[in-house]
């Protein structure tokens, strides 16, 4: 029914992918597992239920990916909830100014080797 | 990488996509978005990552100070000057893009508060509770007081023995209401960090009776869900503070539960509620194996601040209400009853020793950790929930 609008945000979201330099274009090597990828939809409604903003996401099938081959190390910290009250109890205590951002895309900006 | 379905761009025919940055969905997509916000931060920027949490990056530059809490996406700034904070985000937007959502309010589902002329900061997961009490529907349960109720000893004596009890406990969702209460744990509910590890030693098979116990925990939590974790000015609050606690081994293993908290300003900034590894034979004894236990958060929490702020001069304070446990920490004295204590446990003395913690007597009446380590009354709860900082705001 609104395929139009979910297909303007694909080839929004290709294009982005492409200008990144995210992919090159090669022939498939021999006894290599190729991943497999897929679209994810999302529209996100407002309030009432009216959809304002279509998504599509490109997601790879990472199900398939060998350890030790495809991938190796997967650890990634994140900061612990003591160390952000510590930080956020003190630098209410100093008068520290606080404020926050969030990353768009933050996995579209990791390299591979 | 195989092309997505319907894509198919002059020169591809019939070639793969090789792929030169992550994409969502891959297994290394997390390490390697850390590895590359490591690099702007660190290699770009100019920043220092923290040893004691790799997610936590800080740049010294006296008087200025600017430090940065990761997690994956989000990023959490303090900053000395309003400047700081604008030059770093507009260094970071050379590198990726970026949402600006101004002044901290939300992080991680907690809502913050903050209230620069009184000097305060108040956490809380309101809308968290609301929706996990939504979840569970008991949106319209009565709110308690208690806890958990003083009477009952929770014992694997209530699992389950019929068959009409095992079909009645089959349909309960008691891992998912359990599991959903932990994340209030650890983050802004202190008061409820014990009767959360209290049940969930039931989770493989719970009775009715530890059923109605988490059900207990949600109507306390719809009356005292306007209860924020605050940290204010209080006089030498800025000094870490801590409280160490264990019960009287009544558990029916006979294992103690260990219980401590630090203080900042007023507010708890870590706290545990857990069953020791040992089965004790003293009271003196469970007390002197959480210190330890306590000691190591101590040390943790005095290197992070130490990086991040500066080095702590001041010796901590760690606050217990055995006095045998503190001599013990001391000196050799009791040697009949300690023969048997294992050699680790005297670590603690040679954390004393070199003058990083000083334990002192506090009486059971004002010992704070008590709520961490056992089921109490109405009051103290009230008491004790209010001296980890957990305020109306």
């Amino acid at each position: 029914m609104d395929w139009p609008l979910w297909n303007e945000v694909i080839s929004e979201e290709l294009e982005t992918l492409h200008a990144a330099g995210t992919w090159v274009f090669e022939a498939a090597p021999l006894n290599v597992n190729v991943v497999r990828s897929k679209w994810v939809f999302k529209a996100k409604e407002d309030t009432t239920g009216k959809v304002v903003r279509y998504k599509a996401c490109l997601v790879t099938q990472g199900y398939s990916q060998v350890p030790g081959i495809d991938y190796f190390d997967m650890y990634a910290p994140v900061a612990k909830l003591p160390s952000v009250q510590t930080v956020l109890a003190i630098a209410n205590h100093q008068n520290m100014e606080l404020h926050h951002v969030n990353i768009k895309g933050a996995y579209l900006n990791g390299n591979l080797i | 990488m195989r092309p997505p379905p319907g894509y198919a761009p002059e020169g591809l025919n019939g070639r793969v996509l090789h792929l030169k940055h992550t994409l969502y969905g891959l297994k290394q997509s997390g390490r390697q978005w850390y590895q590359k916000l490591t690099w702007i931060f660190i290699d770009s920027m100019g920043f220092v990552r923290c040893d004691v949490d790799q997610a936590v990056f800080f740049k010294h530059a006296d008087p200025d100070l600017t430090i940065i809490i990761v997690h994956v996406d989000d990023c959490t700034i303090a900053a000395t000057s309003l400047a700081l904070i604008t030059d770093f985000k507009e260094r970071l937007c050379a590198h990726v893009k970026v949402t600006d959502l101004g002044e901290l309010h939300w992080l991680l589902g907690i809502e913050i508060k903050r209230n620069c002329t009184h000097q305060m900061l108040h956490l809380s997961q309101c809308s968290y509770i609301a929706a996990i009490l939504r979840r569970f529907n008991l949106e319209d349960a009565h709110p308690v007081t208690t806890l958990m109720d003083i009477q009952i000893r929770y014992s694997s004596g209530q699992l389950p023995q019929t068959m009409a009890e095992i079909a009645e406990m089959r349909d309960v969702p008691y891992c998912e209401a359990v599991g959903s209460l932990m994340y209030l744990a650890l983050a802004t509910r202190p008061d409820i960090a014990f009767a959360i590890s209290a049940v969930s030693r039931f989770n493989a098979n719970p009775g009715r009776a530890h059923w109605e116990a988490v059900k207990r925990i949600y109507k306390y939590l719809k009356g005292t869900s306007e209860m924020w974790l605050t940290y204010g000015v209080f006089e030498g609050g800025e000094r870490l503070l801590g409280y160490t606690d264990a019960d009287g081994s009544v558990g029916e293993d006979r294992r103690a539960i260990s219980g401590y908290a630090f203080l900042i300003d007023g507010g708890a900034v870590s706290w545990s509620s857990k069953k020791q590894e040992i089965v004790s034979l003293s009271t003196m004894e469970s007390e002197y194996v959480v210190a330890v236990h306590s000691a190591k958060e101590a040390l943790w929490l005095k290197s992070l601040i130490s990086q991040i702020f500066g080095p702590i001069t001041y010796t901590i304070d760690l606050l217990c209400d055995n006095q045998s446990a503190i001599v013990l920490t001391q000196d050799h004295q009791y040697h009949t009853r300690l023969k048997h204590i294992d050699i680790r446990f005297h670590f603690i003395r040679w954390v004393v020793d070199n003058g990083t913690l000083h334990l002192t007597y506090c009486p059971t009446g004002d010992m704070v950790a008590d709520v961490l380590t056992k089921a109490l009354p109405s009051a103290k709860v009230k008491h004790f929930t209010a001296q980890l900082g957990l305020r109306t705001a």
